[in-house]
């Protein structure tokens, strides 16, 4: 795999896994503050409710001890004649209740009952329907004679019309001012009852409901649904009784706290708070609202998660690609390129980092592999003692300028074959170490003999080869041929003796004796035999042993005859100077 | 809300307060008279009463029976000694305690007067000297009317379009009803269910062309005499009173028949001063005072020697005396049971107990 996938598949996982994994927490953390504000909410609409109950439930407190203290209803009250109290007293009592209407419209019946029961006196706003007079049996008042002594308060389904009311009811316990105006004992007179429309409360609720979609029902112990917030499907439905009492329960344990119930086939976040006694306030809210707010946010955190964990991932991306991907490219290229030979490629890198050291370490490498190749080449091709070129070198050397030669077709090239005359006798009278001076000044003098685009070589041992470039006539051949013998025949001063040698010469003419490079080294080294055999000191030409008969002047190409009857002469200092 | 209750006990504590001062306890050398507000008793009766006396009569009115009832139960029955009270209320108030029996040792002049009227209702012998009686009809205006009125009691209850609006009820719960049970044909004293579900849905149906549920002022300065109220249900004697201050005023005693009622004297059970409250009872029955007093109030007088000396106009006004046969379907308000009683309580306040709400925004 490339590194680019792989970095991807490496940096992608490490920068969003801990990036979802922030927004997890975020998650949890922001529901959590959901499921807080919602319970909050729901303690706070509970608070509101309760106090404004509360309230209603004071002033109409107030309201019935005022009443009851009042001259006409104690006067009322205390004429059990019913004639007197319906010609004389009722249409005033009457007149006061619908006073106290006009200032409370919410209390749409007050009632005075008797003893027994009897509804004696009712005044109601509007045509408020009774469903009956005697109200002696109903389990109201059943429970309100059971405890006769102070004002009670109670919550339920009005019998008359069927929606949720507060009822308020004071005894009225005086006793009769007999003729000595001392005061008998006290009897109970009747119940003076203030019937309470909830419709403040009713708007309260569904104000709650509009602006906080929280449901709230007004139960009782037993769970019946008193007043429900409207539009909803289950609208009167009772609260199941366990569910009551575990609500009653978790409340005992942690009050003020909201928990989450099977409520009405789902599962809701309940709160039940103590509105009065025996008055339950159930604040419920589904849970699947909940989860949408979840869902709504558990998006917002993915997405921007996803969306800032990618961009984050990009920039990674970017930056490894200008630090390290792109650096080790060039460096890979730059390698490549040294392994080509090409040693001056080396990266474009400067940075100190530890990439830089890498480039700097690969240019270093790159001059050093120059260095070694320039050597290798030099040992390769150059002949050790004398710096000349070898034999291979001359060999490829040759056939390049053959190929040259090729496409100049009035131009000559010459094979010098050089052999020295005499060389063994040196090498064995003075020593190799002298032999090898010897064959170093024998190089030198060669090299100062010939023009610059010629080429001289050490084949081995004491021959050399000599190419000669650009001759447009053999002449010129015999020109260079003659200016080194004459070279060679100077005396040289060898470890404190004077040497004199000779040369004998062969010459091959390219492309007069052929083309090929080892051939006509052959040629030349089968003329330079031939000089050899002719007696030593001269050159010959390749051309000349396959026509011996030629009229070009070819025996004797040599220097004085002299020179040619001892050599080599080796006198040592000492000698010559005698 | 707070706002509301404070408001709320300021009108009971004002109530209250207002209740009791109504001559809870009489001076010394003072006579206290519950009487019938404006224009009912001759006033030169009682300065006589006050000359031949040497005593101050002090004279505390109301306006309507139930007003009067009002007025005894803030004040228990003290501080008056004697009252004016209507015949259905005689045994109530007496049970109450609120008035003595007559001692008819005191009162001479009980021998002129006509017996019918002593017994027409419940204990009415034992507490009451009766004095006045009357008839309840309609008073009009007739010139503010476009055309001649119905003698009966539909124009009440449909008035003419010009009418509604201007027309006074009765703030007399059983006297309301009444007109509208006989409006109906049924008898005023009527307890039969369906006959008080139409009489009440009569009322109701009356309701926006009614000004006011109350009384009416019986002098110089009244509605009708302004023209405010164009129409009213009232006692005869009333409206021809009123005719003094208004040439145009006019009453009719609708053919259907009415209601008759009787006021009497009666002493009060708490007076410190019976002897003399019998006594001012006893002088106004003298034969001549008697008629004098009938004169002046226009209504037919209970005292029998008195009828002789008035005049013949007096006896021949059918606003006064009505035909026989009228008054042979006209009926006195007799004790219901205490049961209707009480639905004739929420009855009324059934028919007065909302806003009226009027098509033509009058007040």
């Amino acid at each position: 795999m490339r590194l680019r996938p792989k970095l991807i598949s490496l940096v992608l996982p490490l920068v969003i896994l801990p990036v979802l994994g922030l927004g997890w927490i975020c998650y949890q953390w922001l529901a959590d503050a959901a499921y807080a504000a919602s319970t909050r909410e729901m303690i706070t609409a509970a608070a509101q409710l309760r106090l404004g109950l509360q309230a209603t439930v004071q002033t109409a407190i107030a309201n019935v001890e005022l009443l009851s203290h009042s001259t006409l209803v104690q006067q009322y009250a205390l004429t059990e004649n019913e004639r007197q109290r319906y010609t004389l007293l009722q249409p005033a009592l009457l007149n006061l209740f619908a006073n106290y209407q006009t200032v409370y419209p919410d209390y749409y019946e007050i009632l005075f009952l008797l003893p027994n029961g009897y509804e004696d006196t009712r005044a109601t706003l509007g045509d408020a329907p009774n469903a009956t007079e005697e109200e002696g049996d109903t389990p109201y008042f059943q429970r309100l004679a059971s405890h006769q002594d102070k004002v009670d308060v109670a919550f339920l389904l009005s019998p008359d019309t069927s929606e949720m009311v507060m009822r308020v009811a004071k005894p009225v316990w005086l006793s009769e001012l007999d003729a000595t105006l001392t005061s008998g004992p006290a009897r109970l007179r009747g119940y003076l009852i203030i019937t309470c429309r909830l419709e403040t409360l009713r708007q309260q609720i569904t104000s709650i409901k509009n602006a906080s979609q929280l449901g709230v029902m007004l139960t009782d112990t037993q769970g019946s649904a008193l007043l429900a917030s409207a539009d909803s499907p289950h609208g009167q439905e009772p609260v199941p009784e366990d569910l009551l009492a575990r609500l009653r329960q978790s409340n005992a344990a942690t009050p003020e706290s909201a928990v989450v119930l099977n409520y009405r086939g789902e599962p809701t976040l309940l709160l039940l708070d103590t509105a009065a006694d025996k008055l339950y306030l159930l604040i419920s809210r589904p849970e699947r609202d909940l989860a949408a707010i979840r869902r709504q946010l558990g998006g917002t955190v993915i997405g921007i998660a996803l969306v800032s964990g990618l961009f984050a991932a990009l920039l990674l991306l970017i930056a490894l690609h200008y630090l390290l991907v792109r650096p080790i490219q060039q460096l890979r290229a730059a390698a490549g390129a040294i392994g080509d030979q090409n040693f001056a490629a080396t990266p474009a890198l400067s940075s100190p980092d530890e990439l830089g050291d890498l480039a700097r370490s690969l240019r270093e490498m790159a001059l050093n592999l120059e260095r070694f190749h320039q050597q290798l080449t030099t040992l390769a091709y150059h002949d050790n003692l004398t710096g000349l070129p070898n034999r291979l070198m001359f060999k490829q050397y040759l056939e390049r300028s053959l190929a040259h030669l090729a496409r100049r077709p009035d131009h000559l090239l010459a094979v010098l074959f050089i052999d020295l005359d005499g060389f063994k006798q040196v090498n064995d009278t003075l020593g190799h170490e002298a032999g090898d001076q010897l064959l170093r000044e024998v190089s030198q003098r060669l090299n100062q003999t010939i023009r610059p685009q010629d080429m001289a070589a050490r084949l081995g041992g004491d021959e050399f080869a000599i190419e000669l470039n650009d001759l447009s006539h053999t002449h010129h051949a015999d020109q260079i041929a003659h200016r080194i013998l004459s070279a060679l025949a100077q005396t040289f001063s060898i470890e404190a003796h004077t040497v004199t040698i000779s040369a004998s010469i062969g010459v091959a003419i390219a492309p007069t004796d052929g083309t090929d490079a080892e051939n006509l080294i052959h040629y030349a080294d089968l003329a330079m035999y031939q000089a050899k055999q002719r007696g030593k000191n001269q050159y010959r030409y390749f051309n000349d042993l396959l026509n011996p008969k030629s009229d070009r002047q070819s025996t004797q190409h040599s220097l004085s005859p002299s020179a040619r009857l001892h050599w080599p002469i080796i006198s040592s200092a000492n000698t010559s100077t005698d | 809300m707070a706002h509301l209750i404070n408001k709320c006990l300021k009108w009971l504590l004002l109530a209250a307060a207002l209740g009791l001062p109504f001559g809870l306890y009489a001076k010394p050398g003072e006579l206290v008279f519950l009487n019938w507000a404006d224009n009912f008793i001759d006033p030169v009766a009682i300065t006589e009463f006050e000359t031949a006396f040497k005593i101050k009569v002090r004279q505390v009115y109301f306006e309507t029976e139930d007003k009067r009832t009002d007025m005894l139960i803030a004040s228990d029955g003290k501080g008056y000694d004697v009252a004016l009270i209507g015949g259905h209320n005689l045994q109530s108030y007496g049970q109450h305690g609120w008035l003595a029996p007559l001692e008819t040792d005191r009162l001479p002049n009980l021998q002129h007067i006509d017996p019918r009227w002593r017994n027409a209702f419940p204990s009415a012998d034992t507490y009451g000297v009766p004095f006045l009686w009357g008839t309840l009809g309609i008073a009009y205006r007739e010139d503010l009317l476009h055309g001649p009125l119905e003698a009966s009691w539909k124009p009440l209850f449909q008035p003419p379009v010009e009418q509604r609006g201007h027309v006074l009820m009765m703030e007399t719960i059983r006297y309301s009803l009444a007109v509208a049970l006989k409006a109906l044909g049924y008898s005023a004293n009527s307890i039969n269910p369906t006959e008080l579900a139409a009489a009440e849905q009569l009322l109701k149906n009356q309701r926006p062309f009614v000004k006011q549920y109350g009384a009416l002022d019986i002098g110089p300065n009244s509605e009708m005499v302004s023209g405010q109220i164009t129409m009213a249900l009232l006692y005869n004697g009333d409206a021809l009173k009123l005719r003094e201050f208004h040439p145009h005023i006019r009453f009719v005693t609708p053919r259907e028949g009415t209601l008759i009622t009787v006021d009497y004297f009666t002493v009060l059970a708490k007076s410190l001063q019976k002897e003399l409250a019998h006594a001012f009872i006893n002088f106004m029955n003298e034969p001549a005072r008697a008629a004098q007093l009938a004169k002046f109030a226009y209504y037919p007088t209970a005292n029998r020697a008195a009828e002789p000396l008035l005049p013949p106009a007096f006896h021949q006004d059918p606003d006064i005396y009505p035909k026989p046969d009228l008054l042979n379907r006209s009926e006195i308000p007799q004790e219901l049971p205490p049961r209707v009683l009480k639905q004739l309580n929420q009855l009324y306040r059934r028919v007065v107990g909302e806003p009226i709400n009027r098509p033509w925004g009058q007040q």
